[in-house]
């Protein structure tokens, strides 16, 4: 069979641009930091000292960083479960046909909009202990107050809940719009045949999402490993360094101390794990071709 | 096609790697011509340059010269002092136009380093002691002895905030503001826990009354002391350290943190945080103004700035100031925290723009100008940093001022013995303390102290071996 190389070469001639895009802004500054990790730099100046794996050594043989690992699993799996559960049924709600259901649609948007650091601030103030509204509430309903952000066992639940509800909007639109590809003879049939809501949701909802569930899964996972602002913005890792995630270990380490190598080692050390953490996911959860 | 896009992924690896030795190369050479440029100038230039001085200040003078400098104080009220003083600079001086850029805290130290490795950024930067010594250690600032020692004549800056910026013969700062913490309390939340207005003279009484004002069904609570692990936290536990003369560092720059009087300030500290709202251990400046604002706080150790709260927000008086209180075998102490102006090298380099830097600073620190940056920008924030403008009736006027006068006199008073976290010596002793600061250890060593995560003494020595790690003393 004749190849027509002409076709090809102008095929990839027109991706070559994104191709490219993802070489300057994706893979160079990923060099880049590999490349810095195993530098001694200090204080901005590019020209570091080669150490090695000495950075490596260093961050192993820190307990912060093993807390750092530890905080950033917990803050993505509890975030992985609320963000996927969550939005599941709030767009199960919101594919009803109920009055003024366009309204609520797109106020739902809403938390997505606003930009995350008014919301952080606004948030920080809110939950303050005396002051806060949601303390106000607490103490004239059921007499106790809780210090959301200064306790050790509150402040995870809290930041994760606030960032799950920020991002909500984005996965609820997602299954939203895959809940409005089922056919509604499927539910029409179903109802003949006496099944109640629980029972549609189980055959016939759930296992019809499975890809789009899948997806958001990946992208939940990936986002909220990486999430960084909204836990800076209300606690700076805090309190003590429970909230402490990889990126802002990282952060701290290369803009407070200007330990860019040290930085720059611990990005790589998180990217890597994610990456075996995406592998594993797509061989472990992909939908398979059948479904 | 599986293979194209193989060949393809391998093409833009091989690109980037390319890119990046090629930036490798292209750096490489370039120092190699920077150093003989350097010496060519240093020769060659240097004579060229005095002639050629006085030739570009005269076309300069026909010119307009555009300065740009780094703020980093981000409220509106503070923007527009700023621009205020702007406009009444290029009224007097139309041939030099000034622009202010704002740069947050949070970014102060990136973007600085950035701008330096670049080697192009603003003609000059308002900056602190920790910010002045990244740019030093960058050699990116140029000494102002020059400037500093004509405006103490002309205004008679005062000795602690120009001898911190005194290092290797050079003054390498201008003093334009400063800052001083100092106890601030509520007088009517005085009065009706403790039956009196007086606020506390020592430690025990601080501690006593802090126990008094503490009614949690009430919502009020004695005291306002950050644990979270952040700058506040660091200067308000700094306060308690200069009550016992603890310090970070000895006059070699040696670390001397894990001491008996460190651990008797940290003492102090936890006793008096159990007087603190819930959720204290992850406390800012926000929480801390407003809650003293909504009169729930009794007492704290911090900046006089919310008395323009109390007067524009509440239009109330109920709010004062005191020297720190300390312990019977201690001594008067809190922390200042000095502002200055710095000059980059490259300004020195662009025809006019030097001169331009030096009339801007000298108009600042005029008395009624020097008003406007200090109080206006910020009544009880900002102090001004001589005694000429101490005395200008028009910062003893400002309404906020005049109406918390007592606690601004004492304020002002507070700054004769107010020192800053490694420089309490009239020289730099130690290099690190910009590091030290960045990373938090004292904020920290207060964090792991309040939470019982250690006991004050592990604390503190789990810090000084953290302060150890970033030491650089001053040979």
């Amino acid at each position: 069979m004749k190849v027509n190389y002409k076709v090809n070469f102008l095929k990839y001639l027109y991706i070559f641009p994104i191709f490219a895009l993802i070489g300057v802004v994706f893979i160079y500054p990923l060099f880049q930091v590999i490349n810095s990790s195993f530098y001694n730099i200090r204080m901005g100046k590019s020209e570091g000292v080669f150490i090695g794996l000495d950075n490596y050594r260093l961050i192993f043989s820190e307990p912060l960083f093993w807390k750092s690992v530890n905080s950033t699993l917990i803050w993505t799996l509890c975030s992985l479960v609320i963000q996927l559960i969550i939005p599941m049924f709030v767009a199960i709600i919101l594919n009803q046909k109920l009055k003024g259901i366009h309204f609520i649609r797109s106020s739902v948007l809403l938390p997505y909009i606003v930009p995350m650091v008014a919301l952080a601030v606004s948030m920080r103030w809110m939950l303050l202990p005396e002051i806060g509204i949601f303390n106000e509430i607490l103490k004239n309903t059921i007499g106790t107050q809780i210090s959301f952000l200064g306790s050790q066992n509150a402040a995870i639940p809290t930041v994760v809940i606030f960032n799950s509800w920020k991002l909500m909007p984005f996965g609820t639109l997602l299954i939203l719009s895959a809940l409005q590809t089922i056919p509604e003879e499927l539910y029409e049939a179903a109802r003949v045949d006496g099944a109640n809501f629980w029972k549609q949701f189980i055959y016939i909802t759930f296992p019809l999402l499975g890809k789009i569930i899948w997806f958001m899964g990946f992208l939940v996972l990936v986002w909220n490993f990486n999430a960084f602002d909204a836990i800076w913005l209300t606690t700076e890792g805090g309190p003590g360094h429970i909230l402490q995630t990889l990126p802002v270990l990282v952060y701290r380490r290369a803009f407070k101390v200007f330990r860019l190598g040290e930085g720059a080692a611990i990005a790589t050390v998180g990217s890597v794990f994610l990456v075996i953490i995406g592998l594993l996911y797509f061989k472990l959860f992909a939908p398979k071709k059948e479904d | 096609m599986k293979k194209a896009m193989i060949w393809i992924m391998v093409f833009i690896i091989s690109s980037s790697l390319l890119i990046i030795s090629a930036g490798g190369c292209k750096k490489a050479a370039e120092e190699v011509k920077e150093t003989a440029a350097e010496e060519v100038k240093e020769t060659a230039a240097e004579e060229v340059k005095e002639t050629a001085a006085e030739e570009v200040k005269e076309t300069a003078a026909e010119e307009v010269v555009s300065l740009k400098f780094w703020h980093h104080e981000a409220p509106a009220h503070r923007v527009a002092a700023f621009e205020q003083v702007i406009d009444l600079f290029e009224k007097e001086f139309p041939n030099i136009k000034v622009e202010q850029e704002v740069v947050m805290w949070g970014d102060a130290w990136p973007k600085t380093i950035a701008a330096i490795e670049a080697g192009d950024g603003p003609d000059f930067q308002f900056s602190i002691p920790d910010l002045l010594l990244t740019s030093f250690l960058l050699d990116a600032v140029i000494p102002v002895t020059d400037l500093v020692e004509e405006m103490d004549q002309k205004y008679k800056f005062f000795e602690g905030q120009k001898q911190i910026y005194f290092h290797d013969n050079e003054y390498w700062g201008i003093p334009i503001w400063t800052m001083v913490m100092m106890l601030t309390y509520v007088p009517s939340l005085l009065e009706k826990y403790v039956g009196t207005t007086e606020p506390p003279k020592d430690w025990e009484e601080y501690l006593e009354y802090a126990e008094l004002c503490t009614d949690p069904d009430n919502g009020v609570y004695g005291v306002a002391l950050g644990g979270a692990i952040n700058l506040m936290t660091t200067e308000q536990a700094y306060i308690f350290m200069t009550n016992t003369g603890a310090k970070f560092f000895d006059e070699e720059g040696n670390v001397i943190f894990n001491n008996p009087k460190t651990v008797q300030a940290i003492k102090m500290y936890a006793d008096l945080f159990k007087y603190n709202p819930p959720g204290a251990e992850s406390w800012s400046w926000g929480e801390v103004e407003l809650n003293t604002m909504a009169q729930k706080i009794a007492m704290s150790s911090y900046f006089p700035a919310v008395q323009r709260r109390f007067h524009m927000e509440l239009d109330s008086d109920d709010y004062s100031g005191a020297h720190h209180p300390y312990p019977s075998d201690g001594q008067p102490g809190t922390l200042t925290y000095p502002n200055e102006i710095h000059i980059y090298k490259w300004t020195k380099d662009k025809p006019g723009h030097l001169e331009a830097t030096y009339e801007f600073i000298r108009f600042l620190l005029r008395p009624e100008i020097n008003y406007i940056i200090t109080a206006v920008q910020e009544q009880g924030g900002f102090y001004p940093p001589t005694e000429a403008t101490m005395q200008a009736p028009e910062f003893w006027n400002d309404p906020i001022i005049s109406r918390f006068k007592e606690m601004n006199e004492f304020a002002l008073e507070s700054l004769e013995y107010a020192t800053l976290y490694g420089f309490e010596y009239g020289k730099w002793v130690n290099l690190g303390i910009g590091d030290i600061t960045g990373a938090n250890v004292l904020a920290e060593v207060i964090n792991r102290a309040v939470t019982g995560a250690m006991t004050v003494e592990q604390a503190v020595e789990w810090g000084h071996n953290e302060m150890e790690k970033y030491s650089v003393p001053v040979k």
